[in-house]
């Protein structure tokens, strides 16, 4: 071939020359170093040579990043001056097509989202939905319609259609087409690739040229010689597309001539209007073949022989289901024999999802088998790594059978966990991220031992969800000696990091430390880079929790985490990710952040529809991190929805919705809605209770809550049963030492203390406080809030002493959080306890920190006027007129919030009557 | 208008002898002249060859049957580019610039691979050389395309990836794969050419401690 001109050759560097003809300049520069060197030339813009249409710098979208209210999923396609991303609309809780484009300038971009808004009022069924158009600090996107199916190039490609198919599609884009034009505008850009046919067959026109949207001026192939842009110029252009799809198929003669109509080189020659031709090629009563069927038949012949030739070798794709109907018998006598309430609510919810798991299984075997040795449409090589996926879903699915049928009620309770976890078929045809890994060694007994690594993994892993962390961690230690035998990384990559996450889960944050970062290593080695994410993920939670990493650390584990999850286009491994962040966020102590890395966590999960506990468990997150931002409205929607979710999941006799019911019921205790936060309490207790027994962790747990919730509403005497109870179960179950032990003792104490019994309540802090010290150590907020509360009961028995000697180190280990309302209440408390031992500067000192604490904070206002009293109290002797001043705010402020000040009031009456101060008793 | 409309409308008026827009394409005669004589190491009076020898061309005619070439500009690329590309083929002819071999990749490759390619090149030369072409032959089209542009005309990943519009991430991948290929098949090919010649074991066992010796170094 003879050197491409300079038009086709600039045309190819940047990519603009239609596909037969860059095959050919392809072919050409495979031998022609001068021309490869001069299309080389034309891409090294980035070196200050500026090459125009090819200085776009693609916007770079991470996924879960916001484009004015969109969230990033993931990239779908680049073209020469766009990136089309799959996005999440959250207003309209749907899934988008966002095409972000490369700005031309003001005019052009304002005439863009001109056209574009046209075009969002526009509805056809054969044109892609234009939803929206806008530009977010100057980048300019459109929100499209996402559909899922291919462009008729491809369609036409993956199989030989009839003339009536390929004539059917293009009917249906010319309405389209057709309705464009009715609304004034112009497609520009009519070919095989802008028109795409969806799953259900339903063909619609896409990427209309929007100014400087599309391609631009079109592709030359397609346009129409006029050069012109306008409707007659989309006919001119539907007709080639037509013509070329339609290849060498035969067709009636009156296609053909209307083919030739369209694409007359007088525009005036051709049809009136786009309909004209659907009009046209419209079936008849009779019709005539353009090509002998001599020739089609011949056609035909060769292609049945290469069949029958191919097919002779080809092994069976019968492939036996995964599980018998004796497998489905054993695991419904497993879960009936558990003798659980909630057995057959979960016999409900397990069964079936076992039986659809291994009816889909079962056919996407099949289907891949044929696709390979029936159809030949994947290679050897894809066969073999999807098989490979597949088998290796089928063990955790057989080792899941395994389980159930083997379980005790114990296991049983996780039955729904269980089937939750089974492996997304799905994954086996994400062909991109199969091919990146390190592909099976070829010899039978390596393949062996993988497969025995893989089915240690897959006990441990269920062992782990149902349960049974020491078997789980037992199996993990064998796959992972076993898969460091095979030398296969993606094997040895997969058991370090369940082992890893195992030795996390059971305290041995050391070990699971140096395993992590040989997952890491060895997962980006083997290009598994679904591991590698999740393996990060543990990495940046050890790190957040530990504490000493620095933040330059935590990012650049984060970066590396979300490029790991980018990469394997895993939306739930992201989703979970972001899950971490929320949980390190909040740890620091950065709720707002927290609160974010939640809300994305929800978005990805439910733009994918996630079916498993994901969404259930970042909702409960999230309410108790809107807790602590003080949104307890929010809050309690929050654990609301989530407490909804685990119902539909487990069911209503299930633990795992009781345990959401006890955060629920926490919530609305925190907002004082103490009638729903005790019933939610109870029913929690009744499921426990029913589940468990009486002497169970889970029954302790509920009649705490219950405990708080009573307490909050003054039910005192109920409030205390529950307390004791719970102190009783926590001693015989834990143990005196525990923390959950401590946490029953302060129960008591604030119950008592809140019946004026400080001698009571400052025996059993005492008991809680020698716990607390031992376990925490002396500087935990726990500790340090049990000794305030000693400090402040003291003080309400007359014993300033004890309350100094407590108050002082409570106050000095609260002073790192130097901005808490704690430190202003215990500044409070040790002022006045100061002053009862007549340190009255010492007192005056505390008393102002406290006040100016409260103000800069803005504290409530009656915890400001407590300490504004208590102030005037102790300067009374001294500096009176600031003593009155502080006095007559602090009573007029008790006068405002008369339910409030209640407890104050006594000692306030009590002072006017013994100083005689000139002020009218609240 | 976009802006290859904007450059045929340019291109005509400069044909119809409008001042300004045959300044205007001087201007980009000139500039893409500099970046191909650039590219093919030549100084600025090898680009000022270039650029009169293109308006020879591109104005006159001049050995091309008499029609000014500009006329023949349709405005499907942008004319920059279209430029650059009439450019670095007369630079190519000026300057005689010689075609890098293809032989030339074993050595950017072999920098960039393992210390026991160099080791085995070292060691069997002419085998080595023998074994490396072969082995070039065999990759694919693609392939070869990728390797040449990244070594002998030196785009980095992220030109590659505008070239071949995928990901930046992606192309690294291909020539890592391409790279392996080329490696993997050099040494079986080389292995198998010598199989008889009991030296190798004993240079390939030379290789792997000199490579603990670097690796040991790194630490």
């Amino acid at each position: 071939m003879a050197c491409p001109d300079p038009t086709e050759l600039a045309c190819f560097a940047l990519r603009t020359l239609e596909p037969a003809a860059a095959e050919r300049v392809q072919a050409h520069v495979d031998t022609c170093a001068t021309c490869r060197a001069a299309s080389s030339a034309l891409v090294t813009a980035s070196r200050g040579e500026v090459v125009e249409g090819a200085a776009w710098t693609r916007p770079e979208l991470a996924v879960g990043a916001q484009l004015d209210r969109f969230v990033i999923l993931h990239e779908l396609g680049e073209g020469a001056a766009s990136v089309v991303y799959a996005a999440y609309d959250p207003e309209l809780d749907r899934k988008v097509a966002l095409k972000v484009l490369r700005s031309r300038g003001a005019a052009v971009d304002d005439k863009l989202l001109r056209e574009g808004r046209a075009l969002a009022k526009l509805s056809h069924p054969n044109v892609v939905g234009v939803y929206e158009v806008g530009n977010a600090n100057g980048q300019l996107y459109i929100a499209l319609e996402l559909v899922e199916g291919v462009t008729v190039r491809q369609w036409a490609a993956i199989e030989r259609r009839s003339w009536r198919a390929v004539r059917d599609v293009y009917a249906a884009a010319g309405r389209g087409l057709a309705a464009l034009h009715r609304a004034g505008l112009v497609h520009r850009d009519v070919k095989p690739d802008n028109i795409v046919v969806a799953a259900d067959g339903r063909a619609r026109l896409v990427d209309f040229g929007l100014v400087g949207a599309g391609a631009g001026s079109g592709t030359p192939k397609y346009m129409a010689p006029e050069g012109n842009v306008d409707a007659r110029s989309d006919l001119f252009g539907l007709a080639a597309s037509l013509d070329e799809t339609l290849g060498a198929t035969p067709v009636p003669r009156r296609v053909r001539a209307a083919i030739a109509r369209a694409t007359s080189a007088d525009p005036k020659a051709r049809f009136a209007s786009v309909d004209a031709l659907v009009a046209e090629l419209a079936d008849r009563p009779r019709w005539h073949y353009a090509v002998p069927a001599a020739l089609a038949a011949g056609a035909l012949a060769t292609g049945a022989a290469f069949y029958l030739a191919r097919d002779d070798h080809a092994p069976s794709c019968d492939i036996a289901a995964p599980w018998t109907a004796d497998d489905r018998g054993a695991v419904a006598a497993a879960i009936d024999k558990s003798g659980r309430k909630h057995a057959a609510s979960t016999s409900q919810r397990v069964l079936p999802k076992l039986d659809a798991f291994a009816n889909a299984w079962r056919a996407e075997r099949i289907a891949t088998c044929k696709a390979h040795h029936e159809r030949h449409d994947i290679s050897a090589e894809r066969f073999d790594r999807q098989v490979t996926c597949l088998e290796r879903q089928h063990r955790t699915f057989a080792a899941t059978v395994t389980r159930l049928r083997d379980g005790d009620a114990d296991v049983i309770d996780h039955a729904i966990d269980l089937v939750a976890a089974l492996p997304v078929l799905a994954d086996c045809r994400d062909d991109a991220a199969l091919a990146r890994a390190e592909p099976l060694p070829n010899t039978p007994g390596a393949r062996d031992a993988i497969a025995k690594v893989e089915e240690e993994l897959a006990r441990a892993e269920v062992a782990h969800r149902a349960g049974d962390p020491k078997t789980a961690l037992d199996s993990a230690r064998r796959a992972l000696a076993a898969a460091r035998e095979t030398k296969y990384g993606p094997a040895i990559a997969r058991a370090a990091y369940t082992t890893a996450d195992l030795l996390e889960r059971a305290g041995d944050a050391g070990e699971s430390r140096k395993l992590v970062d040989e997952t890491i290593a060895t997962a980006a080695a083997a290009r598994l880079d679904e591991i590698e994410a999740k393996a990060w993920a543990l990495q940046l939670y050890m790190m957040g929790f530990a504490g000493e990493a620095k933040q330059a650390e935590l990012d650049a584990a984060r970066r590396a985490a979300e490029a790991a999850a980018v990469r394997a286009r895993n939306q739930l491994i992201h989703a979970r990710l972001e899950n971490t962040l929320g949980l390190v966020a909040k740890h620091s102590g950065d709720y707002a952040a927290s609160r974010e890395h939640y809300n994305k966590a929800l978005a990805i999960l439910r733009a994918i529809d996630a079916s498993g506990p994901e969404i259930a468990a970042s909702l409960s997150n999230l309410s108790v991190v809107l807790a602590m931002l003080g949104e307890l409205d929010a809050a309690r929607k929050t654990a609301e929805q989530a407490a909804q979710r685990d119902r539909e999941m487990f069911g209503a006799d299930h633990p795992s919705y009781a345990d959401s019911l006890v955060s629920l019921s926490a919530r609305e205790t925190e907002l004082g809605d103490i009638e729903a936060a005790v019933k939610h309490g109870r029913e929690a207790l009744a499921i426990q209770v029913a589940t468990y027994g009486e002497d169970s962790a889970p029954t302790m747990i509920s009649h705490h809550g219950l405990t708080h919730a009573l307490a909050m509403g003054g039910k005192l005497d109920e409030a205390e049963q529950h307390a004791t109870r719970a102190l009783a179960l926590a001693e015989k179950l834990l143990g005196p030492e525990h923390p959950e032990t401590a946490k029953a003792h302060l129960s008591i104490a604030n119950i008592a203390a809140e019946r004026k019994d400080f001698k009571r309540a400052g025996e059993a802090a005492q008991r809680a406080l020698a716990i607390a010290t031992t376990t925490y150590g002396p500087d935990h907020p726990l500790t340090l809030s049990i000794r305030a509360n000693l400090g402040i009961w003291a003080l309400a028995r007359h014993d300033a002493k004890t309350a100094v000697a407590e108050l002082r180190p409570a106050l000095a280990g609260m002073l790192k959080m130097p901005e808490s309302p704690h430190v202003a209440v215990i500044r409070t408390a040790l002022g006045s306890a100061l002053f009862d031992l007549g340190k009255r500067d010492e007192a005056v000192r505390e008393l102002e920190a406290a006040l100016a604490l409260r103000e800069k904070i803005g504290d409530e206002p009656v915890a400001i006027a407590d300490t504004q009293f208590t102030l005037a109290r102790v300067l009374w002797d001294g500096k009176r007129t600031r003593a009155l001043e502080l006095a007559r705010t602090a009573i007029a402020t008790f006068k405002a919030h008369p339910e409030r000040a209640a407890p104050y009031l006594p000692s306030v009456r009590g002072w006017i009557k013994k100083t005689r101060a000139p002020i009218e008793a609240p | 208008m976009n802006d290859e409309d904007r450059d045929r409308e340019l291109v005509a008026s400069a044909l119809a002898r409008d001042t300004q827009a045959i300044r205007e394409v001087e201007a980009a005669v000139r500039a893409a002249a500099a970046s191909a004589a650039r590219r093919l190491g030549g100084d600025s009076a090898a680009a000022d060859e270039i650029a009169q020898r293109m308006a020879e061309k591109l104005w006159l005619g001049r050995s091309s049957g008499g029609a000014p070439v500009l006329a023949s500009y349709t405005g499907e690329a942008p004319l920059t580019a279209w430029l650059r590309v009439i450019a670095y083929r007369e630079g190519v002819e000026l300057l005689r610039a010689r075609e890098v071999p293809d032989e030339a990749i074993v050595d950017r490759v072999v920098a960039t691979t393992e210390p026991e390619l160099a080791m085995l090149r070292s060691a069997y030369l002419i085998a080595f050389k023998r074994c490396f072409k072969a082995a070039f032959a065999n990759l694919s089209m693609h392939e070869r395309d990728i390797i040449r542009r990244h070594h002998l005309d030196s785009l980095s990943l992220d030109e590659l990836a505008k070239l071949y519009g995928a990901h930046r991430a992606t192309v690294a991948r291909w020539l890592a794969r391409v790279r392996e290929r080329l490696v993997t098949e050099t040494r079986t090919a080389l292995r198998q050419e010598l199989s008889g010649n009991t030296d190798l074991d004993d240079v390939l066992a030379l290789i792997a401690s000199r490579l603990e010796a670097s690796l040991s170094r790194e630490g």
